[in-house]
């Protein structure tokens, strides 16, 4: 602040935006100091929603664990589940199934379609869009029931096993990712005519919290935040896991990493997810979908890093077995907890009203912020 | 460059760091590992980014307690050459303290605050050294061995 406003008896303002606010995506407490409108410092306060989780799972047998895992980023829990299991099955040396690991990769896939929905939709009532909302939780909808169909669950699937995955695919469900597939593809070019090249949604995040090349790197950004910034950088390819080898898809990514990039990586994401889907049905057989593995699971003592390409970014898990029936160590490296903390240097000098465009192209879940 | 190479390169420039032997019977952790001493992490950890190895990425910082020690393990990566490195450093359990990486890997800003609100690990030379998941007030360090839950209201 300068000397003048000082002398004119202008002083600077604490701001607390939330824990409890609309636009936070949960419990996310913002402390921002302004400058009339400009933000002059910013520093997010979390762990409302702390629960504990690394410490739990050190009580819980690994395979219980895969329940657990579907409590960080509750919207994307399969993705959660491939982490959870491919810790113990690299230890344990098992070798799944193909039929099972194409199966694992249709609902990856699906799910992050169904978090990107979600970040659509929510970050167009961010910036004020109401419509977009509706459109993507109709879509969204049609892959919960997918899912429903073949686990149970709607939110907690609580689906993958160390070894395949725990049941088989229903006769309805084949046809039904394929119907969805083809009802799913015209739909993206409906969201950008209806939210992408919109000018108010443009004027409001074109050019708003650029991010740099080297500045995403130094944050250990990942997932859509680092490639927006031009950083072709996806676990899928650089440390591929499970078969992802095996199909034909390319990595969007941004020029600017401006709030706008982040929100197209995103979109046309959906797109190449499909396009994975599509192969893996194709190539999906009879077969098991289960690997051959003791009741008890009780990996070797040694230690491991495994990650996976959630939706959100880099879903790390480095967990260490002492060789008994419960992890000894079970370390989350979840992409939101790390995503989020450029915003303290990120928000300053923007101004109030772009805070939410900024937060909400980060796309961050606070069940894996706070773990 | 292989794993090999990479290993020379760095005890050439720092013989104290030594390549992690598993333990016995143990599985190795599949990628290069390294052992360096705490009180030199932050030196090592500049020249592995700004050296000819761009080690820029630093992807996880994990705090473990080993019961007689605590243990800190940094998972590296390099975006330009794509080669993986996992460091590890011994602490003393009774008085961990040591330098803090923040200013080389901003990303450490917040898994150094994880691990100290999670182990009382100190980082001398952080900017903001806070707790940052648990609640106002909370006593200990809940991720230690020997750490006893306390009931609150609700349990």
């Amino acid at each position: 602040m300068t000397d003048e406003l000082k002398n004119t008896g202008f002083e600077e303002m604490t701001l607390n935006m939330g824990p409890q606010h609309p636009s936070t995506h949960g419990v996310l407490h913002l402390l921002l100091k302004m400058d009339g409108e400009v933000i002059t410092d910013a520093r997010p306060d979390i762990g409302y929603l702390h629960r504990g989780m690394e410490k739990i799972a050190e009580k819980r047998t690994w395979g219980a664990n895969i329940a657990l895992s579907d409590r960080w980023d509750y919207i994307a829990s399969m993705s959660n589940n491939f982490a959870a299991v491919l810790g113990p099955e690299k230890l344990m040396n098992i070798a799944v199934p193909k039929r099972a690991e194409y199966i694992r990769v249709i609902m990856a896939e699906l799910n992050r379609i169904a978090s990107h929905l979600i970040f659509f939709g929510t970050y167009g009532i961010d910036i004020g869009a109401f419509t977009p909302f509706f459109y993507a939780f109709r879509e969204r909808e049609m892959i919960l029931d997918l899912f429903e169909s073949v686990c149970g669950a709607r939110l907690t699937y609580n689906y993958f096993r160390i070894g395949g995955v725990s049941a088989d695919l229903p006769e309805e469900f084949i046809p039904g990712v394929k119907a969805f597939i083809k009802y799913f593809r015209p739909k993206l070019k409906e969201y950008d005519t209806l939210l992408s090249t919109n000018p108010i949604f443009m004027d409001r995040t074109v050019g708003v919290g650029g991010i740099s090349k080297e500045e995403a790197i130094d944050w250990a950004m990942s997932g859509p935040n680092i490639r927006a910034s031009g950083v072709n950088f996806d676990i899928r390819k650089d440390d591929t896991y499970s078969v992802y080898n095996e199909f034909d898809f390319n990595i969007p990514t941004g020029k600017n990493g401006d709030c706008w990039d982040r929100y197209m990586v995103r979109m046309n994401e959906m797109n190449e997810s499909a396009r994975i889907i599509e192969q893996a049905v194709e190539k999906l057989e009879p077969g098991d979908i289960m690997a051959k593995v003791a009741k008890v699971i009780r990996p070797p003592v040694g230690e491991i890093y495994t990650h996976v390409e959630a939706p959100k970014g880099e879903l790390g898990v480095y967990c260490i077995s002492d060789g008994s029936t419960m992890p000894y160590r079970y370390k989350v490296r979840g992409p939101s907890f790390v995503n989020l903390a450029i915003l303290q240097k990120m928000l300053k000098g923007l101004k109030i009203a772009d805070v939410v465009a900024v937060l909400g192209s980060i796309d961050i879940v606070l069940g894996e912020v706070d773990r | 460059m292989n794993e090999k190479e990479l290993l020379a390169k760095i005890m050439e420039k720092f013989p104290a760091v030594l390549e992690s032997k598993p333990a016995a019977g143990a599985l190795p952790a599949f990628n290069l590992t390294i052992d360096a001493p705490a009180s030199s992490i932050a030196e090592i950890c500049a020249w592995l980014k700004t050296g000819g190895l761009k080690f820029d990425y630093l992807a996880c910082l994990s705090g473990v307690d080993l019961k007689d020690k605590l243990l800190l393990i940094y998972h590296l990566y390099s975006m330009e050459f794509k080669h993986k490195l996992i460091l590890k450093t011994d602490l003393d359990r009774t008085k961990p303290e040591l330098s803090s990486v923040a200013t080389v890997w901003q990303a450490a800003n917040w898994h150094e605050r994880e691990a100290y609100d999670m182990f009382g690990i100190k980082f001398t030379g952080h900017p903001y050294l806070e707790r940052i998941l648990t609640a106002e007030g909370f006593e200990g360090y809940p991720l230690l061995k020997d750490f006893i839950a306390k009931p609150d209201q609700y349990d």
